[in-house]
């Protein structure tokens, strides 16, 4: 009995297919007109070649395993690799000539196997993507493919495996003007300085994962036989807490909301890698402290699908106690100010 | 992209240069299937033969050629064919041959790209396929095997190098071949089990495509385009109805393949076997017989491809031979026939197939350009005449008058009548004349008939006239002459005597050197025209030699040394060739009875089993017989055990778990059983199996067993 094949799998002829099939059209029409069985010969290793084709394709399809590599976010306006890890479990056949259609924001992209997949072995294909705005990315593995063995049929098999990424806002420029924090870049300076770290020596702890290589206290280490770090009295004392108000009443220009993002964004890195940046809160909700990268990490994906709130502005005294309260508010009709216990310490 | 392969690989370079070989090799293969096309195409040919192995040591030349020439190849190829056609308009496919070659010289000598590539194995295949048709020689099949091979790796290599990054621009790099340095990295690359896996798909595809080819339904449409039409045939010697002293000896030097025959009845064959072809009935002065006008217009237009002797004497018996034939191409365009038959059927129509079943010729438009194939059903041997049976209608008694009878040549023949005897009788005279004829001359292939002044100036008076020897042209013109002049009509008769057969392949080969010219004397006492063979060492009337029959005849006319190769094209003409519905309804019920065969005997070894454990129970039990019995069964389950023991230790050889390879399988087994109570309780211990750790398992037995018990109800 035959049998249908499997939903989202198709089979289709290419060019030289329909060629192919042309020919075994004209062959046939001419060996049964004529009932020349050196024309049936003929049309019958065509059909042969045609099912000896379905069945290679069928076979290099066979045993392949694939997966979308885990991504934990991607960066608006900037290029990023996807990967997929392509397996063949076969036990003594290669695959060949297999590619994979990445569907991302509304678009397709194809990448294919350059080489042979041994038995056993496993290959990656890569995508590069970049993400045009901050939000919620779909990456779809959409299909695999191929034309294999002979290039008559192309095989297409729907996948349909899909995941989703957050897209961090874009990295943006912004202008470092002095300000009240304990690290002083230079008037004029754009990004974060790596200046020296500011404060006393309070103590040396054990290492955090996330902590800058750089505060890693060697010859304690060394003695201690374990990787211990410096802790500075300003990280603990003068670190910074980027506090984002995402009012609708005060970011009413859309524009100026994705700035905002985007600065925010860009100064929890830059703060966090050099070490002034202790905690980061959103609107009214509890301060999350800045230990390690997955925090900023966090941060950074709620950023990525932060819209403006509809509620009532909280005002700065939620925080006002807090020592190092870096705020934002708008800086003319497009820009965005970043202010440090109300001192304008940066703007973009 | 990145893989973890250790193995090495061909690079795209070197894809591109097992490229280039391959489609060179393909074009010069498809090329050189044109001479057995009878194409005069060696113009075109022969610099594509040379291209080839030049494009192969320098495949960087093919860049060479400038634009303007890339851009003006095209218009001069089709200003060439058409010229080609205009030429002879009547030709147009070795036009379009020749058109095709150059296509394929232009694409061997530029570089290509993949849709040249591609145009290359169409144009070839246009080629292999022409040739099959047109010559159907048993060698289509290895040009069509190396055409497809060549073809599908090809193919294969563009997909590869296309998934590898594609055509490289010219001139690239791949260009500086170096094919030994190549042959040795694809013998590092090449995977042994993939080399031998797709050596074993190419069989396979052999397999498949004579499977393809025997079950694709056969219909008769009896309605032939064909190739054969676009091209004449080649200038082709044999017999024609114009037959001059010495045609049929020199026809008799070649030892080729006349024809073969496919007999119904090998026991059937009969020890004197004379194949008929042509009729002369007319003398021309200098020793040429020629059909005459009344008789070539006797023959009638066929347009059926099966004619039934409607007139003839020998009605369609059960048991009468039906003999196949496969007349080689060249012989003649005149149907070799062995005796009376009750119907002709052609493999294909014939357009201008013409017959004159009374007289007992059937000749086609022009010598056949390939193989072909007729059946000639309802044979009679016994019957010595084929020709008409009314005197009153014969065509051939208005043309038959002596040679005239005045003049010298008159005379001649007159006193030689009268040396002869008279005789009233058509068989006493031919009796008395071939003793005549015999006495006077013996048989040499070589005769020196040199003109002389006191001797006649035709050919076989002056033959008659003097002792010299002679072949069977003179044995039987000179018959024909001297019965004319004693008054009884008589007509020479030229086609093929004798055979052998071929064990191998058990069927009738009958070859250019059984040509043979004899006589037909009207007897009007019996109102037949009767075969007189006055040639030495021939049996007169075809009579004496009769009573050897059977396999006696085979066993006399056995050719041992008949070689393989024509072994195989007979096989090649009866099983391929000449494959039609009939054959297909043929096979299909051997099949069938093969397979019916197989059923019965299984059921009847079943049933005898069946008796015999019957028999064995009904016998009276003892001590003995238990035992044995018990030793039967253990042994039976120890076999079982053991077996089951080496599977496992077998799958454990091969790797992995067997209980996890188990599991596996029953999980998939399990997978559309849905997921309610015991169910879901043993697919997850079956996944523990599968993926858990040894520690953690439960009792793999008891968890199988309730896989399948689970199944079991499933299924009810």
């Amino acid at each position: 009995m035959l049998l249908p094949p499997p939903e989202r799998w198709r089979l289709r002829p290419t060019l030289p297919g329909v060629l192919l099939g042309s020919l075994a059209l004209g062959l046939g029409a001419a060996a049964y007109n004529t009932a020349n069985n050196i024309l049936f010969i003929a049309l019958s290793v065509l059909l042969s070649c045609l099912l000896l084709s379905a069945v290679l394709a069928w076979m290099n399809f066979h045993g392949l395993r694939w997966r979308l590599c885990e991504r934990a976010a991607l960066r608006a306006g900037a290029e990023a690799t996807v990967t997929a890890e392509i397996r063949n479990d076969k036990r003594r056949l290669p695959s060949y000539g297999v590619w994979f259609d990445l569907a991302a924001a509304g678009q397709s992209q194809r990448a294919g196997l350059r080489e042979r997949i041994d038995p056993g072995e496993c290959a990656a294909i890569e995508w590069r993507v970049r993400p045009a705005r901050r939000g919620r990315l779909r990456l779809e593995l959409a299909a695999a493919g191929s034309v294999f063995p002979f290039g008559f049929l192309r095989q297409t098999v729907g996948i349909g495996r899909e995941q989703e990424v957050a897209v961090w806002p874009a990295a943006t420029a912004y202008e470092w003007s002095g300000g009240a924090a304990g690290w002083r870049p230079q008037a004029g300076e754009q990004r974060a300085p790596h200046g020296p770290r500011g404060g006393d020596l309070r103590a040396v702890r054990r290492y955090v994962p996330g902590d800058p290589p750089r505060v890693v206290h060697w010859k304690a280490s060394a003695r201690a036989r374990r990787l211990l770090v410096r802790d500075f009295a300003a990280e603990r004392e003068e670190g910074l807490l980027l506090w984002l108000q995402t009012s609708a009443a005060r970011w009413p220009r859309a524009e100026q909301f994705e700035l905002l993002c985007s600065l925010a964004a860009t100064l929890a890195e830059d703060l966090f890698r050099t070490g002034r940046l202790r905690a980061m809160a959103l609107d009214g909700e509890p301060v999350t402290a800045a230990r390690r990268t997955e925090d900023v990490e966090a941060f950074l994906n709620r950023l990525a699908v932060i819209e403006p709130a509809a509620g009532v502005e909280l005002t700065e005294g939620t925080y006002a106690t807090r020592h190092g309260l870096m705020t934002f508010a708008p800086d003319g009709a497009r820009g965005v100010a970043a202010y440090v216990d109300g001192i304008k310490t940066a703007a973009a | 992209m990145w893989t973890e392969s250790k193995r090495p690989r061909l690079n795209l370079a070197e894809l591109h240069q097992l490229r280039w070989l391959l489609g060179t090799l393909l074009a010069a293969l498809s090329a050189w299937t044109v001479p057995g096309m009878g194409i005069s195409a060696w113009g075109w040919l022969l610099p594509l033969t040379v291209a080839a192995p030049v494009m192969l040591w320098r495949p960087e030349w093919s860049t060479r050629l400038p634009g303007w020439a890339h851009r003006m190849a095209f218009p001069v190829i089709l200003a060439l064919a058409a010229a080609d056609c205009r030429l002879d308009p009547s030709r147009v496919l070795p036009a379009l041959v020749r058109l095709t070659l150059m296509l394929l010289l232009y694409r061997m000598v530029t570089a290509r790209q993949r849709r040249d590539d591609l145009q290359v194995i169409v144009l070839g295949l246009f080629l292999v396929i022409v040739a099959g048709v047109l010559s159907v020689s048993v060698l289509f099949v290895l040009q069509l095997m190396a055409f497809t091979a060549c073809a599908l790796l090809l193919l294969l290599i563009l997909t590869l190098a296309d998934a590898a990054g594609g055509a490289a621009a010219p001139p690239p790099e791949w260009m500086q071949a170096q094919w030994i340095m190549l042959a040795r990295r694809v013998r590092a690359v090449a995977n042994w089990p993939v080399v031998l896996f797709g050596g074993g798909l190419f069989m396979g595809l052999v397999a498949v495509s004579s499977g393809v080819f025997i079950f694709l339904p056969r219909f008769e449409f009896e309605n032939s385009l064909f190739l054969n039409r676009l091209v004449q045939g080649k200038d082709k010697t044999g017999f024609s109805e114009r037959v001059q002293l010495g045609d049929v000896t020199d026809i008799q030097s070649d030892p080729g393949i006349a024809f073969t025959v496919d007999v119904s009845d090998h026991l059937q064959v009969p020890a004197r076997l004379y194949w008929r072809m042509l009729v002369l009935d007319q003398y021309v002065a200098g020793g040429i017989f020629r059909v005459s006008h009344i008789m070539d217009e006797s023959l009638r237009v066929q347009s059926q491809s099966r004619i039934t002797n409607l007139n003839g004497t020998v009605p369609m018996a059960s048991g009468a031979p039906t003999w196949t034939f496969y007349f080689e191409p060249g012989t003649s365009k005149y149907l070799p026939l062995p005796g009376a038959f009750w119907q002709i059927a052609l493999a294909e129509p014939q357009e201008g197939l013409r017959a004159n079943m009374e007289l007992g010729v059937v000749a086609l438009a022009s010598p056949p350009a390939k193989m072909f194939a007729y059946r000639l059903e309802g044979l009679e041997f016994e019957h010595q005449a084929i020709g008409e049976l009314d005197p009153g209608s014969a065509i051939s008694l208005k043309n038959l008058a002596p040679l005239e009878k005045n003049g010298e040549p008159g005379n001649w023949l007159q006193r030689w009548v009268v040396e002869i005897g008279e005789a009233t009788d058509a068989k006493i005279f031919a009796s008395r004349c071939s003793g005549w004829l015999q006495r006077a001359h013996l048989y040499a292939m070589q005769v020196d008939n040199r003109a002389a002044d006191d001797k006649p100036a035709d050919p076989i008076l002056r033959w008659l006239a003097g002792t010299q020897p002679g072949h069977c042209e003179y044995f039987a013109g000179a018959f024909v002459l001297l019965a004319r002049a004693a008054g009884f009509p008589a007509r020479m008769v030229v086609g093929f005597k004798g055979g052998s057969w071929n064990p191998r392949s058990e069927n009738l080969v009958v070859r250019n050197s059984d040509a043979h010219a004899w006589a037909e004397i009207y007897d009007a006492t019996s109102k037949t025209w009767l075969r007189v063979d006055p040639t030495p060492g021939a049996d007169l009337f075809g009579t004496d030699a009769s009573a050897m029959k059977g396999e006696a005849v085979l066993t006399a006319i056995t050719d041992r040394k008949s070689g393989v190769l024509e072994s195989l094209r007979v096989i090649w003409y009866r099983r391929i060739v000449n494959f039609d519905q009939q054959s297909q309804q043929q096979l299909a019920t051997v099949l069938q009875q093969v397979w019916e065969g197989w059923g019965r005997n299984l059921k009847d070894w079943l049933r005898g089993r069946r008796d015999e454990i019957r028999l064995w129970l009904q016998q009276p039990w003892d001590w003995r017989r238990f035992a044995g019995g018990a030793l039967e069964i253990a042994l039976v389950l120890l076999a079982a055990r053991g077996w089951r023991t080496g599977r496992l230790i077998w799958l454990a050889q091969r790797g992995g778990d067997p209980v996890r390879r188990e599991a596996g399988r029953w999980l998939a087994r399990l997978a559309a059983q849905g997921g309610v109570g015991e169910t879901v309780v043993v697919r997850g211990q079956l996944q523990r199996l599968r993926f858990g750790a040894v520690v953690t398992w439960p009792k793999p037995a008891e968890v199988f067993r309730a896989a399948r018990r689970i199944r079991r109800g499933a299924r009810r």
